[in-house]
């Protein structure tokens, strides 16, 4: 029985001494990296960087990532939101924007960049 | 014959009952850790250790306070202890009637004259203002005591005919007799400083990063909350486990 905690306890501590100096590294290196930013809105629509708009098989979609503070840090989740159209930016003052409807506001930054692809639920980080 | 057979069944039942009674929440805890979002695996611990990895942090705290309350109050309260069991002065025991009553007085009774003192010092929201007040522990003096009493006088002055040292007199005369006393103390002492709760939050109320884990608990998200209950337990179960022969004899050598 001693043996057997005694065991236990150096790989109790051996994680917990693991996880002390990897715990924040692993939780920023396993999650996508994101860059994020506040679409301007014209007209009832988004005015947002091409890059912000991501095809997949249901059609084309912004990612918006929600907020919530979590234990040690801020927790970014992000939840995909379908857009009705997709219009190139009619007043010329932005490079590369582009004007979209989205089915449902976004409530939070939207991504215009991510280090790896994205699917609705997911947990990411800003960099 | 029957009838001490019934009393004995009888007693086994119902020890047998708060034995369950009191295992179920460590239980319960520790399979439920076994399970996140209705998957079962050690993803909760996954959790637990990388999105919420600031836990680390908080463990790290409650071992530093526990650690350093123990070994401070151990070594503090071990030559209180000897001057109250050994050494005869005036007033020792009118003295030792003040410790046992600071002891008898709940923590909250000290809790504003502690306050008002670290304020002072400008303690508040530091580590010290989480160790300094358990550190002066009458209750390891009071049992300190208790253990050193029983050890002969003679023990003490056949050591020192061959030395004078007071040190030396006490390394070879009084810890070896004291040795699974001091194990119990230090144990006890462990688990009252790895719980604090009421101590921690009132005298650092502005510092959240120098809490111990025992405060911080509460706050953890729920889907991780069985992960960090069972971390929290463990050192506390190991600690009984691998010490559990020698805490019950001291227990009833000294008839505690």
């Amino acid at each position: 029985m001693k043996k057997a905690v005694t065991v236990l306890s150096i790989i109790f501590s051996a994680v917990i001494v693991f996880f002390s100096i990897f715990g924040e590294r692993l939780y920023y290196s396993t999650k996508p990296k994101v860059e994020l930013e506040r679409p301007l809105r014209i007209d009832g629509a988004l005015l947002a960087p091409e890059s912000a708009v991501f095809h997949d098989a249901g059609g084309s979609c912004i990612v918006c990532v929600e907020s919530e503070q979590g234990f040690s840090v801020e927790i970014l989740t992000t939840r995909k939101i379908r857009l009705a159209w997709v219009r190139p930016d009619s007043t010329g003052y932005y490079e590369g924007y582009v004007l979209v409807q989205p089915q449902t506001d976004p409530t939070g930054p939207i991504v215009i960049n991510s280090t790896r692809p994205l699917r609705g639920g997911q947990r990411v980080v800003e960099g | 014959m029957k009838k001490a057979r019934k009393i004995l069944t009888l007693r086994l039942v119902i020890l047998g009952f708060f034995a369950v009674i009191f295992a179920i929440p460590v239980i319960t805890t520790a399979i439920k850790s076994l399970s996140f979002e209705g998957k079962i695996g050690l993803k909760q611990y996954w959790e637990l250790f990388v999105t919420n990895f600031t836990y680390s942090d908080f463990f790290r705290n409650s071992v530093f306070y526990a650690a350093a309350i123990t070994v401070i109050s151990v070594v503090i309260s071990l030559p209180l202890g000897f001057l109250f069991a050994k050494i005869r002065f005036k007033g020792r025991d009118s003295l030792f009637f003040v410790f046992i009553l600071v002891m008898l007085l709940p923590f909250q009774a000290t809790l504003l004259p502690n306050y008002i003192r670290l304020r002072d010092f400008k303690l508040l929201n530091t580590p010290l203002a989480l160790t300094l007040p358990m550190i002066f522990s009458p209750f390891a003096v009071f049992l300190l005591r208790q253990f050193m009493k029983s050890i002969p006088d003679d023990l003490i002055d056949f050591t020192l005919l061959e030395t004078s040292s007071v040190f030396k007199t006490f390394r070879y005369a009084i810890l070896p007799q004291i040795k699974s006393a001091l194990v119990s103390l230090s144990i006890l002492i462990f688990c009252e400083s790895w719980n604090m709760v009421d101590q921690a939050l009132i005298f650092s109320m502005e510092n959240d990063k120098i809490l111990p884990l025992s405060v911080m608990l509460s706050e953890l998200p729920e889907n991780v909350r069985y992960a960090g209950g069972t971390v929290y337990m463990f050192p506390i179960i190991m600690l009984f486990v691998m010490f559990r022969e020698t805490l019950e004899e001291s227990m009833e050598a000294y008839k505690l």
